[in-house]
């Protein structure tokens, strides 16, 4: 080929992924920061546009959890025309994110949070990949892997259009409804996957739980936080991802506040920091107190660990025989251990495989009667789901035709953004000392941040390289005394 | 140039990014340039990552555009980049960056249809952080030249032979 260049991708994703270490005059941790990127300028970009283009558009923010936005939007848009959905439209609705959210869970769990268990810690960095975890649980599964998100996907695009471009939620219902032989297909690899997400907890079973080491990491000191715990419940208060109430537990399992999404200012307040575009969320009645753990500290985790921990169970028999070994073998809940996340991950997996099924075997899913046609003024609407990464709100004013005035949204990977500088921290304290910085540094870090799955929006998709991360160290003046990049 | 050789030119970004969609809109303006044939398809997309590999299985050759911001480069200037440079971050913090060397090792792995020649070319831009359907200015004064440009380099790679042209190292 032509010229030979060197893009350096950290140019590239200025302020993405990047890692600000201070030191004391002893040479130990101060204080560390992980900085996650914010795109500019959304709300101007929105305002002006009919509040029924937002599902479309949110969903293009970028690519990672283009479903999670659309249905945020839809349930916003709910909320703004003051219409609820038939009971064919919700059931439709809740379909589609259970596959989405197997899907994605489902890729995660052996893309990413795969490699540090199966393939092992202390592997070289070079084989801490998806390739390390096909060499140790073999192809076929990496087969498995691939056609269970394949067909996903393949269901997703027949429902909802394309992926990045979905056309389904419209404001009281969706805009297309199944055959019977759409049905059909969905309950053929529902059932895979309900086998499946099974097969994947046996295996983390075998590879991870059986192996003291692995098991001494995750309950270990260096990835574990006393935070409090939010997550969508429904009725019973069961972990629920489409809809219900945002139910909030301390860090010994009371519950504290159960809401609606609706009143989610009363309960939530953002911090700003003034090196972090990105705001930290907390609550407003316990407080914010800094980054740290503990009652008296209104720091909160989302995703699926704390969903699971502000639940008092699945909603699914399956998903709730691994709900209870893994609190079991955890010692408890709530648990604190971010590690577990993976794991945690994995139980609503069957969660969602086990709903997907049910849905789909739903008498009323092929109904027709999928759209109430909103007749009230918009003014205001709030929405919420449980995206893969955690709770997602989407929040829009209007004028009284329906043009956006106002439009906020806050993410997941915002919601845990305190608590990720908190991991980081703990990890970047445990392996620096004295000024000497373990070679271990990042990928130690990687791996208190890894589990809450943080989203990098556009730094994703600008080049197709490998995320890059780089941690900067400053002694106590606030000198760089030394950047390391991975690998 | 066999005539079995299948090619995929793929634009990548986000029209809803200023500059980040320059790729897509390069593609797009190449569909008037390059008539699609069997062996000639011109696609443009939003994801990456592991979701690319839907988008590449089954062609020999995947030529993607997408932009860059390196700021040592003229906006507008074309960074010819081959797969083997994309690598040497392996262990990316989220499979939504599984990169491309890792998406074609995994392929091959899996025995999946997966191209043998892969490029990118990356075009230098300013602002690819801020929404607006707008390029800025001086992306939109290069623009035309930027597809000149890249005419130029697939029509080259075109007219090379198998062999000559950009090998996968795995």
């Amino acid at each position: 080929m032509g010229e030979r260049i060197t893009i350096d991708p950290i140019t590239r994703l200025e302020g993405h992924g990047k890692i600000e270490i201070f030191l004391d005059d002893n040479g130990d941790v101060k204080q560390a920061y992980f900085q996650i990127p914010e795109l500019r300028g959304f709300e101007q970009f929105c305002v002006g546009r009919p509040a029924e283009e937002m599902p479309r558009i949110t969903p293009r923010i970028c690519g990672v959890c283009p479903t999670a936005h659309h249905m945020a939007s839809t349930k916003t848009l709910d909320d703004l025309f003051k219409v609820e959905p038939t009971p064919t439209a919700k059931k439709l609705r809740e379909l589609l994110y259970n596959i989405f959210t197997l899907e994605d869970h489902t890729l995660h769990f052996f893309y990413l949070g795969g490699p540090d268990f199966v393939v092992g810690p202390q592997a070289p960095a070079g084989e801490r990949n998806i390739l390390g975890v096909l060499g140790k649980v073999g192809l076929e599964i990496g087969g498995k892997v691939i056609r269970l998100r394949r067909e996903c996907r393949e269901i997703m695009t027949k429902m909802a259009g394309k992926v990045i471009h979905p056309v389904f939620g419209l404001p009281g219902g969706v805009s297309k409804g199944l055959t019977e032989e759409d049905r059909s297909g969905i309950e053929e690899t529902a059932k895979f996957a309900v086998e499946f997400s099974q097969f994947a907890l046996q295996l983390f079973d075998d590879i991870v739980l059986k192996n003291k080491e692995y098991v001494d990491l995750v309950v270990g000191d260096i990835y574990q936080h006393r935070t409090y715990y939010m997550g969508l419940v429904d009725e019973n208060n069961k972990v629920n991802f489409y809809d219900g109430d945002l139910r909030v537990v301390d860090p010994n399992g009371k519950e504290t506040a159960k809401f609606k999404a609706r009143d989610y200012l009363d309960f939530i307040s953002e911090h700003v920091e003034p090196w972090s575009y990105a705001k930290f969320p907390y609550l407003k009645k316990v407080g914010w107190k800094g980054f740290v753990d503990g009652e008296d500290s209104g720091v909160f985790r989302v995703a699926p660990l704390a969903r699971l921990n502000a639940s008092d169970g699945m909603a699914t028999p399956l998903a709730q025989v691994q709900y209870e070994k893994m609190y079991e073998t955890l010692g408890g809940k709530p648990s604190h251990h971010t590690l577990a996340f993976h794991w945690a991950r994995l139980v609503e997996c069957v969660q969602a495989a086990e709903q997907m099924l049910e849905l789909a075997q739903d008498p009323e899913i092929t109904n027709p009667d999928i759209r109430n046609i909103p007749t009230e003024t918009p003014i205001e609407g709030i929405g919420v789901v449980e995206a893969p990464r955690g709770t997602l709100f989407h929040h829009y004013k209007t004028d009284e035709k329906g043009l956006i005035t106002e439009a906020n949204l806050i993410v997941a990977t915002v919601n845990n953004n305190a608590a990720m500088c908190m991991s980081v921290e703990k990890a970047a304290k445990g392996l620096i000392k004295g000024g000497k910085v373990s070679d271990g540094l990042l990928n130690m870090v990687e791996m208190a941040f890894r589990p809450y799955d943080p989203c990098h929006a556009c730094a994703t998709h600008a080049l197709p390289g490998e995320m890059p991360l780089v941690a900067n160290i400053y002694n106590s003046k606030g000198e760089l005394v030394e950047t390391l990049n991975r690998p | 140039m066999p005539e079995t050789i299948k090619t995929l030119i793929l634009g990548l970004g986000n029209t809803l990014i200023r500059d980040d969609g320059v790729g897509i809109r390069v593609v797009r303006e190449l569909k008037n340039h390059l008539p699609s044939s069997d062996n000639l398809h011109i696609e443009e997309s939003s994801l990456f990552g592991l979701a690319l590999i839907d988008l590449i299985l089954g062609y020999d050759r995947v030529i993607i555009l997408d932009a860059v911001k390196t700021g040592a480069h003229p906006v507008g200037y074309v960074h010819e980049v081959g797969v083997e440079e994309l690598k040497g971050l392996p262990a990316a913090p989220s499979p939504h960056y599984t990169g491309l060397p890792s998406l074609l090792r995994l392929s091959r792995e899996l025995k999946l249809d997966a191209p043998t020649q892969m490029q990118v070319l990356g075009i230098e831009v300013a602002d690819p952080y801020s929404f607006g359907e707008e390029f800025t200015p001086e992306l939109k004064e290069v623009f035309p030249r930027i597809v000149h440009r890249i005419l130029e380099i697939i029509n080259k790679t075109q007219s090379r032979t198998v062999d000559d042209s950009v090998p996968v190292n795995t």
